[in-house]
């Protein structure tokens, strides 16, 4: 008997194991403090290196001066970028030329493109010597203009922040779905608006990490790192130094302290130290400072939408267009992919069809972007939430019967949307009910209305998110068509050892998903045997070859990819398991199968143990039946079929695997004197798929509400006029802690997806909710001061500053 | 006195003695002198409390003194919560509760909790959220970690209640 | 990130303490690390010599109480001064302030003398202890001398004390009966706070006796309102008066301007926060 329950193939017996709220192995050694980090890593005789950075915006580096650095006994080599100019190739872009043609290196050359880019390395037996020598850097800057903003860096005279490349711009496209002109022809009114989303990072606790160590007799560089893509960075780095993959091991630790998009970026810091080690014949060690890692450690794209929406006086959107400049930072690194990932979730949640969206992605001085969790669609989610306030306003109509008016309807399920994105089911208007009574909007409604007399600011918002999951890379190709990626896939591999035991493993990484807890439960429905039986084991290490070429953790797609594969593998290893067994009992193959680490027969009763298969399959092999080979390891790479796998002419592509959605609704309460500003209450609802672990689920769902929450009302990289970035450590870069957290009531609607073989959709991203939901409730909050909002981070200051604007006017 | 300076640190019940400089940070003596390497780092402005352990049974944040400061004195570390591998009361909470993802903020988020159940044993979820106010996770949204010390607190006065 | 060398002195005496900083230009007092250590590891403060207080025996952290008189000793830390039954009592806005610093691991190792000495118009226990009269004990090379509160912040991160001075005692009057709060506004506890005022108010049937108002991020120092001060003697804390006072207090204030607070905003915060502290005070 099969048991796992999935949607390909005959529909089984209910699941064991998968959906338990099983405890989270990994979690018992964390609690002993018996991880094993980056940062724990001890090799013999490891160096370390330490950055000096530039401290200014944009300026051209006329001499740099590293000879004081030798003063200090302990320091043995300071590299610039002058040096690696000449021993590195730039590394690979995405984009053609011309954008394609700028030049990327580890160490800024020739000039400083923003505040805090790395301009030389130490190296140094002790990390407190490396910093010492950082300090003795002399730098001889000229100062350059810095542009900030995304609309001005596209302006005719903006400084160049790359001159080679002629302009500011690194990609532009559009798309134009169905047909906005008959839309915009048909409706009773247009809404303008603009939606500006701001600069934020990942900031995980664990900052990025990297030991390199050069084994000369083989001639290979081993890499232990926090690398959340290690096999996609990894030809970026051999191109870089000019070896093949074969000369380059990549290893990620078995704990990674968070990631959430930031730990992608950082293979122009392995690239580095890879350079070095094989310079300095020792191992080299850095891991970022926290003000390095606010500063280039990864920042969410800053997005301008100016946007026109047609819709009926009923509050049916017609049709939308838009342009959207996206400010990518100094280096596009792993962009302009950020300029076609929104499109994962072009109409949001909402069944609009005509959509024209002109998107350019331009360069300016502040630090690099790149994946921050819910990446590039966080933006595109805001700004469709935020539309839908507008028009709720203009009609004066409720906002939440906006939302329902324009809600994808269950029966369109499986949803294939105006760009050919295939949403994989769920029961928007359920849900959406469902929040608002969980909230008790009307309750809410009606005491915002009693006490505004009385001076109190309440105020409701919602904001719906489709948190797309296991991404298709075709969808790069609209950048670049000869981009050499497309499509997913991961690996799982299933052995049952020489004693019995089943072991397993994937290709991803780890950064506090618990796989090792939610992937022995896929194995252990498999083989019907408790999941703590099943031995995982975490790490990656790119010499085992368990790995696809898109292996890793991003992106959602662990559980819906690695996950299927792992459930491939198993399945294929338990029918080798039953062909030997069938041979050892005696018995017929349709009679037998297994059930806690025994072989039975369904029809005698009679049982071995795994352990008697597995000796016969790997040392007692003579006793084989013909045809089969000795060992019981299973491996499958699995590949999904997105349907729509490539884009056509029009950037149609169904980019995603699964499109798990995510309503979030929050009542807030301004302080009128102080500006404060208070969550009162914060409902979430969403749909995750098949759930493999409760626990693991709702850990993912609570903590993207807490990014969104502190991305809404906290966390800010602000850069001054000249480019200097003012909150640059945690004093100034505030993400909340326990005091500022609320209490959030999380609820689920669960259907299978339609799309994945499991049924499970990825949800580690969350989407973004809480930002459209808070920056709607505070706007709605101060409707009395009469202030609009347009980006989606508010502060008291910013409420402040906003009231007396209206003051003076 | 210039120069490297001989310390004589307890911890977790083991002596440690070195000559270190002394600008050496406490955190660094822990982790790269008595190598345990469960106290972890996290910030540069005292900020996150990954690096908080109990000094003579209060806690600090190891990265904001200096170890030569510590002479002396006695340490206890994440690693001394279990005994024998067996999780202690509060680690089992944490487990139990699902209280950690990447587990990077949890030994200080233990040793944080540790010290205000010593002194509170039956604490408001209000005074926990100001017991660890000095920690930052960024996986959990912290709910269920304050679930964790609530549960901890509740169980560990249930034994003593049966001591009785 | 981490400091740059220095040279580390530990004396056991008060006197060997003056000596040293006597003959060191640049030796710098270490008290409980919190601010000091912070800033050496940005390398925005890096002090070639520190001399350690801790193990000097005349300064072991206390807190007594001599008839009205309340002495602290300089190495008391936060969290003493915040559990301390008897300032709860005796001086209870002092004890909520330094409850309201930061949080537990900083109130375990900060401590008032380094608060203070620190001369930070953001420190919480300079706003209190202006709010409560208090005197400051100092000893030096030439001996001890008392400084009244009022005469000890000069400017930014400079005070009354003397190079070679170290603080030894605070010293308060116990004022159980008169009205005493501090409130504050922050972002996070792993941040600094936005704006804060201590506030100590004797009534006597409803009308202020003596008032002292002190303010926090306010200006270059920690400053009192003395204005609105003398405003408030003898009227009755009704909403006008409150409202009044607070104008007073902060229309010529120019606290500093940075990313979470202008001037403006910090003068509401202020303002906002003296109404509603005064207004506690009554009904
Ligand atoms: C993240 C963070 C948040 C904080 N938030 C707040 C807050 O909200 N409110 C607040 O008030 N504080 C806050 N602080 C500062 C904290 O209160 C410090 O503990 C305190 O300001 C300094 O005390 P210390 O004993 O640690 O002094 P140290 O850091 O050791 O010394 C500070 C200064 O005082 C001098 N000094 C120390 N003791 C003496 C003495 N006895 N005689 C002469 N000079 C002396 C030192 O030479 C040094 O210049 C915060 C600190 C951090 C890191
Ligand atoms: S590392 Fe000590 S507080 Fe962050
Ligand atoms: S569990 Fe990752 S930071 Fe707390």
């Amino acid at each position: 008997m099969e048991v796992l329950q999935t949607h390909k193939g005959e529909v089984k017996a209910a699941n064991k194991y998968i959906g338990k709220n099983i405890k989270i192995r990994e979690d018992v050694k964390l609690v002993q403090g018996k991880g094993h980090y980056i940062d724990d890593l001890e090799l013999p005789g490891t160096l370390h290196m330490a950055y000096a950075t530039s401290t200014y915006g944009h300026a051209r580096i006329k001499k740099i001066d590293t000879s004081k650095c030798f003063t200090i006994p302990g320091v043995l080599y300071v590299v610039t970028g002058e040096e690696l100019k000449s021993r590195l190739s730039p590394f690979m872009e995405i984009a053609t030329p011309p954008s394609g043609n700028l030049r990327d290196y580890p160490l800024a050359v020739d000039k400083v493109r923003y505040y805090g880019e790395p301009v030389a390395a130490i190296v140094a037996t002790d990390p407190y010597i490396a910093e010492d020598a950082a300090e003795l850097v002399d730098v001889e800057y000229e100062l350059l203009p810095v542009v900030l903003d995304g609309e001005k860096s596209l302006e005719q005279d903006a400084p160049l922040v790359h001159e080679n490349i002629g302009s500011n711009v690194v990609w532009k496209g559009v798309w134009d779905l169905g047909d906005t002109e008959s839309a915009f022809d048909r409706a009773d009114l247009i809404v303008e608006d603009v939606v500006r989303t701001h600069r934020y990072a990942s900031v995980p606790l664990e900052t990025n990490g990297m030991v390199a160590s050069y084994d000369e007799g083989s001639n290979i560089i081993t890499v232990h790192s926090v690398n959340q893509m290690p096999m996609f960075s990894l030809p970026l780095i051999c191109a870089a130094l000019g070896i093949p993959p074969s000369g380059f091991r990549m290893i990620v630790p078995p704990n990674v302290g968070g990631a959430f998009g930031g730990k992608i970026i950082n293979y122009t810091h392995i690239t580095l130290v890879s350079y070095l080690t094989r310079i300095l014949k020792k191992p080299v060690k850095y891991v970022e400072t926290r003000t390095e890692n606010i500063t280039f450690g990864t920042h969410n794209n800053e997005r301008i939408y100016h946007v026109s929406l047609a819709a009926r006086k009923d509050g049916k959107v017609l049709g939308v267009r838009m342009k959207a400049i996206d400010n990518c930072g100094a280096y596009p690194r792993y962009e302009p992919a950020g300029a076609v990932i929104w499109a994962q979730v072009v109409p949001g949640i909402y069944d609009v069809r005509d959509i024209y969206v002109e998107f350019i992605q331009v360069l300016s001085n502040k630090g690099p972007t790149g994946p921050v969790r819910g990446y590039s669609r966080v933006q595109h989610n805001f700004m469709w939430e935020r539309m839908m306030n507008a028009l709720a306003k203009k009609l004066n109509m409720d906002p939440t019967e906006v939302r329902f008016k324009n809600l994808i309807q269950p029966e369109k399920m499986p949803y294939v949307g105006p760009s050919n994105t295939i949403y994989d089911g769920g029961n928007y208007p359920a849900s959406f009910k469902r929040l608002l009574d969980t909230l008790e909007y009307k309750k809410w409604r009606d005491l915002q209305a009693k006490s505004r007399p009385d001076g109190r600011l309440i105020g409701i918002g919602v904001a719906a998110v489709i948190d797309s999951g296991a991404n298709n890379f075709s969808q790069i190709k609209i950048i670049n068509k000869d981009f050499p990626a497309s499509g997913n896939s991961d690996v799982g591999m299933v052995i049952v050892d020489q004693f019995g035991d089943i072991v397993a493993r994937t290709g991803t990484t780890d950064q506090g998903q618990s796989h090792a807890t939610t992937f022995s439960q896929i194995v252990a429905e498999v083989f019907d045997t408790d999941p703590e039986e099943i031995k995982f084991q975490e790490g990656f290490d790119s010499i085992s070859n368990i790995w696809a070429a898109h292996s890793g953790a991003y992106a959602s797609r662990s559980a819906v990819i690695a996950g299927t594969a792992l459930y491939y593998a198993a399945r294929n290893l338990k029918q080798k398991v039953l062909k030997i067994a069938q041979s050892i009992m005696d018995e017929p193959i349709s009679d037998l199968d297994i059930k806690n680490k025994e072989v039975f027969s369904k029809v005698s009763g009679k049982k071995i143990p795994l352990a008697k298969v597995a000796s016969v399959a790997w040392s007692d092999v003579g006793l084989l039946p013909d045809g089969i080979d000795p060992g019981l390891m299973s491996y499958a790479i699995y590949k999904p079929d997105f349907k729509f796998n490539m884009p056509d002419e029009r950037n149609r592509i169904n980019n995603t695997l699964t499109y798990s959605y995510s309503i979030h609704a929050t009542v807030v309460e301004v302080d009128p004197e102080t500006f404060q500003i208070k969550i009162l209450k914060h409902v979430v609802i969403s749909d995750p798929g098949t759930i493999i672990n409760p626990l693991v689920v709702e850990g993912q769902e609570m903590g993207a509400t807490l990014h969104g929450i502190s991305a809404a009302l906290s966390e800010n990289l602000v850069y001054d006029d000249d480019g200097i970035l003012l909150s640059s450590n945690f004093w100034d870069y505030n993400v909340i802690g326990a005091k500022q957290m609320p209490d959030l009531e999380l609820l689920q609607d669960v259907t299978r997806s339609t799309s994945s073989v499991l049924g499970v959709r990825g949800i580690g991203e969350g989407g973004g909710g809480p930002i459209g939901s808070i920056i709607n409730a505070v706007e709605d909050a101060v409707t009395p001061l009469n202030i609009k909002l347009i980006s989606s981070n508010i502060s008291s200051y910013d409420l402040f500053s906003l009231n007396r604007k209206n003051e003076v006017i | 006195m210039s120069g490297k300076q001989l310390v004589n640190i307890e911890i977790n019940g083991k002596k440690y003695s070195a000559e270190v400089e002394p600008r050496l940070l406490l955190v660094d003596f822990i982790r790269d002198t008595a190598k345990l390497k469960g106290t972890h780092i996290g910030c540069d402005t005292t900020s996150c409390g990954a690096c908080t352990i109990l000094l003579d049974g209060k806690s600090i944040k190891s990265c904001t003194m200096f170890a030569v400061e510590a002479d002396g004195s006695k340490i206890s570390t994440v690693e001394s919560l279990a005994t024998d591998g067996k999780l202690n009361i509060l680690q089992n909470a944490f487990w139990e509760h699902h209280a950690l993802q990447c587990g990077y903020c949890t030994p200080g988020m233990l040793m944080s909790s540790t010290f205000l159940l010593s002194r509170n044993p039956d604490p408001t979820e209000e005074e926990i959220r100001e017991g660890i106010a000095g920690n930052i996770c960024r996986c959990t949204g912290y709910i269920n970690i304050i679930k964790a010390v609530k549960d901890a607190a509740l169980v560990m006065s249930a034994e003593t209640g049966k001591e009785k | 990130m981490r400091p740059r060398p220095f040279d580390f002195y530990q004396p056991t005496s008060i006197k060997e303490a003056s000596e040293i900083l006597h003959s060191h230009e640049d030796a710098k007092p270490l008290a409980g690390g919190q601010s000091l250590i912070p800033m050496m590891k940005l390398r925005i403060f890096s002090p070639s010599e520190i001399m350690s207080l801790a193990k000097i025996k005349e300064m072991k952290p206390y807190i007594s109480e001599t008839g009205q008189i309340l002495k602290i000793g300089a190495m008391a830390t936060h969290d003493m001064i915040h559990r301390s039954d008897v300032l709860r009592n005796a001086v209870p806005v002092l004890s909520e302030a330094a409850g309201e610093i930061a949080d537990q691991q900083i109130r375990n190792r900060g401590t008032i003398g380094g608060n203070i000495a620190h001369g930070d118009p953001s420190t919480n226990l300079s706003a209190a202890l202006l709010a409560l009269d208090a005197e400051i004990e100092v000893q030096g090379i030439e001996g001890t001398r008392i400084i009244p509160i009022d005469e000890f912040f000069l400017d930014l991160f400079t005070t009354a004390l003397d190079h070679g001075e170290i603080i030894t005692e605070f010293r308060v009057k116990a004022s159980p009966h008169t009205k005493q709060k501090f409130m504050k506004v922050a972002k996070s506890d792993t941040a600094f706070p936005m704006a804060f005022v201590a506030l100590n108010v004797g009534l006597s049937e409803g009308f202020v006796e003596n008032a002292r108002i002190a303010l926090g991020v306010a200006g270059p120092t920690p400053l009192r309102a003395l204005e609105a001060e003398k405003f408030l003697l003898k009227k009755r804390l009704d909403s006008e008066v409150i409202t009044k006072a607070a104008q007073i207090a902060t229309k010529d204030l120019e606290p500093p301007s940075d990313v979470h607070a202008s001037e403006e905003y910090r003068k509401q915060l202020l303002s906002t926060l003296i109404k509603r502290g005064l207004s506690s005070f009554v009904g």
